[in-house]
């Protein structure tokens, strides 16, 4: 029996027990790791650090500044000197530690044990694996075989770019493929010079973009959105107008004032229709015109031959009926638009992907071109401006041997080469490219890579096309090396970004021009004394020596507002402000880059490199490669655009496009893009594929159900999100996902677009187009 | 005393999200697997919210990143029973992390929808931990978060401006997604202050809130877009 | 020891003390669900609340509704004696007892429920360490707090006559009937003291009765989310509280009776009015609800009308419309008509009420949630398994509360049931002549 005091007793010791347990509970519920970490970083006083370097998660160029915690990098942000971004960053540009501390970094050289693509390897050390490619290199060179050694390169420009070429060069090989463009081919023949060029945005007062994703995923992210935040809130101007362009309502056709939704493949027509609203309402710059065009009116050519010009063409063909029965845009937003453009100027027409990724897309950038010449707003302010570079030291010339000569007398191969079975690659190098997972069809690609003899891989991480690599010769990430970065898309003022190391490289990888330069020296000869320096920070030292000499520009700094340096550059002044090279040198890497003002031609026709000296809506060079050609076929001019796929079969069209979050791809591996990756369809970690709620109905898809896409090239899976965004007939999906490869986070999420899509090429230019690829929708 | 406000001017807004990618890489914001994202765990504390209004062709979607709104009348305060949420005088919203209980009563009561829950106890990746700030306390399983105005920032203002013997006033101190926002959208000060640009934008006439009239107060404010006609 | 008397109500008496196979095969069943749920609680102590359906925006699920759940049924009990009590209706003598010890364990039940529901429950001492009073849930810990005490000592004061009649007859556990029985002999000072208490008690725990749930309601509507927001929620939820409580008494009831033979205590005539009872609060609930969403209609304004129509059309629809039928459609055919209200139908429209009810919480906490005022996507809340699990052991725990109560304890209160017969006749009449009108009018004197 038990006594009420006693029962209290227990009442008692049960309360403790209850506390106790609590005690207890605290105690296995308390991550004891994370209260460590956290007690480390509270207790130590830490030293902080910033040290300035350039963005490279795109090709946007930005400059950045890394937050070092007792010189641990923990935080990136914008540097504000910079030119490009001011301080600030985009998604990308946040996560570039995921980058450097990635779990799934290569850390020393591989060599492939296991068959090609199954991704099994073995360390070796650096001297083993550059004796191994240097043999293949000297063999293929013995073999008078040079020209058989294919550069495929994603991502160089400045003195990396030349570094690969002078390489290519020295030892015999016309093969360095570039895909990182976005190649203005249209521009080039019409003007002359490169065709680099910039949009000089801020000043216009009207934008007509042509499938120009310009907040998104285009030239230099952040650099295009400041220009759009200048044309939204600027002091004393009124707000510029944006037209977008484009078969989906992207983030810029949200943004811009009005969204013209037009039938894939036929902006040309659009942008005709718009220069015939134009001429026949006399609205285009008729002093430009007359002084600084040819090809506008009906000429004779030295022959007595009469030739039509681009007016005539124009009336005869691309009145406002007819284009909008081409266009599917209503007549009045024709007239509307061209009022608008040719009225409020300075205005400017943009050519993206959008317009130029299909087989007529040579031609509809012609068009669209052809605008910005109808508006006089070329070389000017608020116009189409060239894309200046800085001055660089060239360097000794490059000699070359007998076995370069020859090699570099064959052919060049094409893109759409690699589409066929005689690729005559004997040895692939692949830098920062990925070609099994960024190009069209890319099981035609695994077959030709596969049938490569020796392929070397510079990439950090174990790609989609690094596993078939017999070596990888792993590069240092962005934040671990020397590089310049120069040449951003689309920025119109000549500048120079310093990488540099914000830490010492984690891991046993090495620059890939350092390991060029090793490579060039060891293969020995001709090509060895091609270069000079022992590496790449030697060679980088030696070219800005001009930048130094010539006193033109400046190093970026706090006191010195780009307007105002232009305003002193204007009038002759030299903003001078180091005694001495390694002063200079000094500065440049401790404020991270150098820019200069803005280059306006002083007369156009020193902008215009054509045969004509002048801008040619009538293009003679084109005439000289292919000689009968009919007058209003060398004009701009319409073509309906070719799909792959007959309409019955494949009645919708399939449209991709890049994100400002995974970038083409490069992002898969970093959780923080694949977190925010579809952040304005409420959509993390996976692919999805928009379409419009009523082409949904009709096939009985649900919104976030299972579709599966189907083209003649193949088939794939994704969410579905019904977007009214979505024109009808269109459906669009992000590029990016769906990788096989290439570390935990990437591999497996989401599906890559790329397998479906069909190799297609531009009729002119012979470049890849993306967009030609007809499917059909059902659900799974 | 200073009232920390925000203003994010839509015109100027890209909807880029480098606010939401800097907001998490400066918090130390976790990350939680793909299979619990998708049932609706990621903890974001700042978000894009879309406003979808029409049909092809004339559609129109406004996207608005919204952090926490800092209500100078905040409904989440008023139901914490343990003073875990609450406002302080220069009138941020900040949470004790270590005194909630994990009632998620304030989530519920969110009109916005900002505060996030730790379902698990964070699972840091080699990439995430390696780069943890040290200035921002990490969170563990079972408690609420959301953000905090950056107030670890604020907190550096201070102890800078106690050295000179001053007060932090506008400018002193800005958040992490206002200095990353490319296109200088977002405006982060003092909106008491009159020389305050945050102050002035804050009283412009494009300047609304969000569910204003739920009469929560908030103290992140939005500049409409522009007119749109072509 | 023997006393002859009590076989006069032994039937009360022979499940203490001859106990049958069937209770340890109950006890055997019931403690294995209640460990598996104890399980995986500690299960979701160790991983996180992750283990459950819940997300953002739907913070609330499971453990919240059956915790407004719980708690509602809680009313059977002690308000329902009360008010019996208190009106002097005399046919509440054999079923008083029932209700208060539903309220008690229910009560126990319900108010663990937040507490599963915590991210940190270690840390629940913060609650009066750092307690915010103005804080709904504060409260809620309060208004438990006192309504648990008050309704134990509520259901142990009646029960003392009853445990010294077991003390008396040597039934064992002996210490446990000496221990409880507190001395009570029976004599007319403890007869006066403890009729004092109970009218005290029975006065003072209507209103707490009453203050629990509206408070529950409270945190619901002191918020500003669509679909809580509302002035009605208090009675609403005090009304759906009793509503529920007496269709669980009624349960309760027709189990003990079938299972313990007590159709002699328990007459048709009991249920009949308590049935007739719950087709009155029936059609008050609807009376609420029809109101609270009228109302709600009228304001038309967007964020009500969203979650509005996810109950009436949307994802809830099935739910919603379940429990209109359960709660009142159901409850009303049955009940009006007298033929089918006899012990089966009751049982019928008891069960439905009681899923029912259920449904009302899960409708009131979730659709609000998932229907977040900023255009996100929808939420989506499916319990999980531990949630699940952790339902099914709080149910098992109140039917294991309820054997052992009658395992130990009469479920009848024998002494009131004795002193009915006694006294009841007697004093009815008495009262009943009191009050009846004097013939001509005559000032009675
Ligand atoms: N469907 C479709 N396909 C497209 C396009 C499209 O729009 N749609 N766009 C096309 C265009 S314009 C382009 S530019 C290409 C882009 O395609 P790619 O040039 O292939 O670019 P990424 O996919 O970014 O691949 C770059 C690779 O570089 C490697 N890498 C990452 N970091 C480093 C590093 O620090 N050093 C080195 N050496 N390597 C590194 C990674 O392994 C990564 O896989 O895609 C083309 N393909
Ligand atoms: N953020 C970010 N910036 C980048 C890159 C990146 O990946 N991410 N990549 C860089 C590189 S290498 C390149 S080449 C550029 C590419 O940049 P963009 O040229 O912008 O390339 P895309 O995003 O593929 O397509 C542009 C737009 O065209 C639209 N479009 C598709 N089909 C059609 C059509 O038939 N008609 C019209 N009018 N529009 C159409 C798409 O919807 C999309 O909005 O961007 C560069 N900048
Ligand atoms: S735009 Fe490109 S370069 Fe600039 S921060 Fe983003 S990823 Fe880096
Ligand atoms: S960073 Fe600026 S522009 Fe980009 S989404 Fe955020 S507020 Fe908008
Ligand atoms: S937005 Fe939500 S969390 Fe922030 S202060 Fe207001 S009510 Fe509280
Ligand atoms: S979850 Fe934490 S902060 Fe929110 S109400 Fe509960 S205790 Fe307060
Ligand atoms: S103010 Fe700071 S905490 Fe809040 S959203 Fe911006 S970056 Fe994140
Ligand atoms: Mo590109």
């Amino acid at each position: 029996m038990i006594k009420r005091r006693e029962f209290l007793k227990y009442v008692g010791l049960g309360g403790a027990g209850v506390l106790g347990s609590g005690w207890l509970l605290e105690k296995v519920l308390s991550d004891s790791d994370v209260q460590s970490l956290n007690a480390v970083s509270l207790t130590k006083p830490a030293v902080e650090s910033w040290v300035t370097s350039i963005c490279q998660q795109c090709p946007g160029g930005c400059g950045i500044k890394v937050r070092l915690v007792d010189r641990r990098p923990v935080k990136i942000d914008g540097s504000p000197l910079y030119p490009i971004n001011r301080g600030t960053l985009c998604p990308a540009g946040h996560s570039g530690l995921q980058v450097l501390y990635n779990p799934d970094r290569l850390t020393s050289p591989l060599r492939r044990v296991g068959t090609r693509g199954e991704n099994k390897w073995e360390p070796i050390s650096w001297d083993e694996a550059l004796l191994l490619v240097q043999k293949k290199l000297s063999e293929l060179r013995e073999k008078h075989l040079s020209h058989e050694l294919v550069f495929m390169d994603g991502d160089s420009r400045g003195l990396m770019s030349t570094l690969i070429r002078r390489f290519m060069e020295a030892y015999g090989s016309p093969n360095h493929l570039r895909t990182n463009l976005n190649a203005h081919s249209a521009v080039s023949l019409m003007q002359g010079g490169s065709g680099e060029i910039a949009y000089d945005l801020s000043n216009a007062n009207y934008v007509l973009s042509f499938g120009f994703d310009f907040l998104e995923a285009e030239g230099s992210p952040i650099w295009l959105a400041r220009m759009y935040g200048q044309l939204r809130q600027r002091a004393n101007r009124t707000r510029a107008r944006i037209v977008q362009v484009d078969t989906r309502y992207s983030i810029t056709a949200a943004k811009a004032d009005k969204w013209v939704p037009v039938n894939p493949g036929t902006e040309g027509a659009f942008a005709l229709g718009i220069a015939y609203v134009i001429v026949q309402e006399e609205l285009y710059d008729k002093e430009f015109i007359a002084k600084n065009t040819f090809g506008f009116n009906d000429w004779t050519d030295t022959k007595g031959v009469k030739h039509a010009g681009f007016t005539t063409l124009v009336m005869r063909e691309y009145y406002p009926e007819a284009v909008s029965r081409i266009t599917g845009v209503p007549i009045e937003d024709i007239i509307r638009v061209a009022r608008g453009f040719g009225q409020e100027r300075p205005s400017i027409a943009l050519s993206g992907k959008g317009a130029t990724s299909y087989s007529n897309g040579f031609w509809n950038e012609a068009a669209i071109h052809a605008l910005n010449a109808l508006v006089g707003n070329v070389g000017k302010p608020g116009g189409v401006v060239p894309q200046p570079e800085p001055p660089f030291t060239p360097q000794a010339d490059i000699i070359h041997d007998e076995i370069s000569k020859k090699g570099l007398s064959r052919r060049k191969i094409s893109e759409a080469g690699l589409y066929t079975n005689e690729f005559p690659a004997q040895v692939l190098f692949l830098y920062h490219i990925n070609p099994v997972f960024e190009f069209s069809n890319t099981k035609k690609i695994i077959d030709v890579i596969q049938k490569i003899p020796f392929i070397v891989s510079f990439s950090s991480f174990v790609d989609e096309t690094s596993e078939y690599a017999d070596v990888i010769l792993p590069d240092h990430t962005y934040l671990e090396k020397w590089q310049d970065d120069t040449e951003v898309p689309g920025i119109g003022f000549p500048h120079v970004g310093i990488r540099k190391p914000v830490v010492d490289p984690l891991h046993n990888t090495r620059h890939t021009g350092d390991v060029l330069i090793r490579l060039a020296h060891a293969l020995g000869g001709t090509v060895s004394t091609s270069f000079g320096h022992s590496d790449f920070l030697s060679l980088m030292k030696h070219s800005f020596r001009k930048m130094y000499e010539s006193g033109s520009g400046s190093v970026v700094s706090e006191e010195f507002e780009e307007s105002m340096m232009i305003y002193l550059e204007k009038r002759g002044w030299k903003v001078e402000r180091a005694a001495s090279f390694d002063e200079f040198w000094g500065q440049l890497v401790e404020k991270g880059g150098w820019v200069a003002a803005p280059r306006y031609p002083t007369s156009l026709p020193d902008m215009f490199q054509t045969s004509s000296g002048k801008f040619e809506f009538y293009l003679h060079s084109l005439k000289e490669k292919s000689q009968n050609k009919d007058d209003q076929l060398l004009l701009p001019h319409y073509e309906p655009p070719e799909f792959i796929g007959f309409e019955n079969d494949y009645p919708l069209y399939f449209k991709i496009y890049d994100t400002n979050t995974l970038f083409g791809g490069t992002g898969a591996n970093q959780e923080m893009l694949l977190e925010m990756v579809g952040h304005r369809f409420y959509q993390r970690w996976d692919s999805w594929v928009e379409i419009n709620p009523e082409t949904a109905a009709d096939l009985g898809i649900n919104h976030d159900e299972l579709v599966s896409i189907e083209s003649s090239s193949g088939r794939i899976e994704a969410r579905a999100k019904l977007f009214p965004g979505a024109m009808p007939d269109v459906i669009s999906m992000p590029v990016g996902l769906g990788h096989t490869s290439y570390g935990r986070f990437a591999k497996n999420r989401g599906v890559n677009p790329n397998e479906i899509i069909a190799e297609k090429f531009d009729s002119v230019s012979k470049t890849a187009v993306k967009f030609s690829t007809r499917v059909r929708v059902h659900k799974v | 005393m200073a009232r920390w406000g925000m203003v994010v001017d839509l015109d100027m807004c890209t909807g880029c999200g480098a606010c939401i990618a800097a907001c998490k890489e400066e918090n130390n914001v976790a990350y939680v697997s793909p299979e619990e994202a998708e049932k609706g765990r990621a903890i974001s504390w700042m978000q894009m919210v879309n406003f979808v209004e029409g049909e092809f062709p004339n559609v129109h979607i406004k996207y608005m990143p919204r952090p926490c709104m800092h209500c100078d009348n905040p409904p989440c305060i008023k139901v914490c029973p343990v003073h875990a949420t609450f406002k302080d005088e220069e009138g941020i919203v900040g949470q004790i992390y270590e005194r909630c209980i994990g009632c998620r009563y304030c989530m519920s009561a969110c009109p916005y929808t900002v505060k996030y829950f730790n379902w698990f106890e964070p699972e840091w990746t080699e990439s995430t931990i390696a780069s943890m700030n040290p200035d921002v306390s990490l969170r563990k399983k079972g408690v609420v978060e959301k953000c905090t105005f950056c107030h670890h920032r604020l907190q550096k203002a201070r102890d800078k401006a106690r050295a000179k013997g001053m007060e932090v006033v506008d400018g002193d101190y800005t958040t992490a997604c206002a200095d990353t926002c490319p296109t200088q959208a977002i405006s982060f000060g003092d909106l008491d202050d009159p020389n305050s640009n945050t102050a002035r934008l804050s009283k412009s006439k494009r300047a609304f809130r969000m569910l204003e009239d739920l009469g929560t107060e908030p103290k992140v404010f939005y500049l409409s877009e522009g007119e749109k006609n072509v | 020891m023997f006393d002859a008397t009590d076989y006069e109500d032994f039937p009360l008496i022979e499940p203490i003390e001859n106990t049958g196979k069937a209770f340890y095969r109950t006890v055997v069943v019931l403690v294995a669900v209640i460990v598996f749920a104890l399980f995986m609680y500690v299960r979701q102590l160790r991983i996180g609340l992750g283990v459950t359906g819940l997300n953002e925006p739907v913070a609330w699920g499971f453990y919240i509704v059956n915790f407004v759940f719980f708690i509602g049924i809680s009313h059977a009990g002690t308000l329902i004696s009360a008010i019996l009590r208190l009106s002097k209706a005399e046919w509440r003598r054999p079923i008083t007892r029932m209700a208060e010890v539903i309220t008690a364990i229910v009560l126990a039940i319900g108010g663990l429920h937040p507490i599963l529901d915590l991210g940190r429950p270690d840390r629940m001492m913060n609650i009066f360490q750092s307690g915010r009073l103005q804080s709904p849930l504060l409260w809620d810990v309060t208004s438990i707090t006192a309504y648990f005490t008050a309704s134990t000592v509520y259901l142990y004061l009646p029960l003392i006559p009853d445990i010294a009649i077991l003390r008396d007859r040597g039934t064992k556990p002996k210490w446990l009937y000496e221990f409880l029985s507190w001395n009570w002999k029976g004599t007319e000072y403890q007869k006066k003291v403890l009729e004092r208490a109970i009218s005290i008690l029975m006065v003072m725990v209507i209103p707490i009765a009453i203050s629990v749930h509206t408070v529950i309601s409270y945190i619901f509507s002191m918020t500003l989310q669509p679909g809580w927001h509302s002035t009605i929620f208090g009675p609403y939820f005090v009304v759906g509280a009793i509503f529920s409580g007496i269709a669980a008494l009624l349960i309760v009831m027709i189990a003990f009776r079938k299972v313990f033979h007590l159709e002699g205590y328990l007459k048709e005539i009991h249920f009949s009015y308590l049935s007739i009872l719950l087709l009155i609060m029936s059609l008050l609930w609807f009376y609420f609800t029809f109101s609270e969403y009228l109302t709600g209609y009228f304001g038309h304004e967007p964020y009500e009308m969203k979650v509005f129509w996810y109950k009436f059309a949307g994802e809830y629809a099935p739910y919603f419309w379940t429990m209109i039928f359960c709660n009142f459609l159901f409850p009303l055919i049955i009940l009006s008509n007298k033929r089918t209200r006899k012990i089966p139908g009751i049982l019928a429209a008891s069960c439905g009420v009681v899923v029912g009810m259920w449904l009302e919480r899960l409708i009131i906490v979730v659709p609000s949630l998932t229907n977040p005022r900023l255009p996100y996507p929808q939420g989506v809340y499916i319990p999980s398994l531990t949630e699940w699990s952790l339902f099914a052991g709080a149910l098992s725990v109140f039917v294991l509360g309820f054997v052992l109560f009658a395992k130990f304890f009469p479920v009848i209160s024998i002494w009131e049931v004795r002193e009915g017969r006694e006294r009841a006749v007697r004093e009815v009449t008495e009262r009943i002549e009191s009050y009846l009108p004097t013939p001509h009018g005559a000032k009675s004197g």
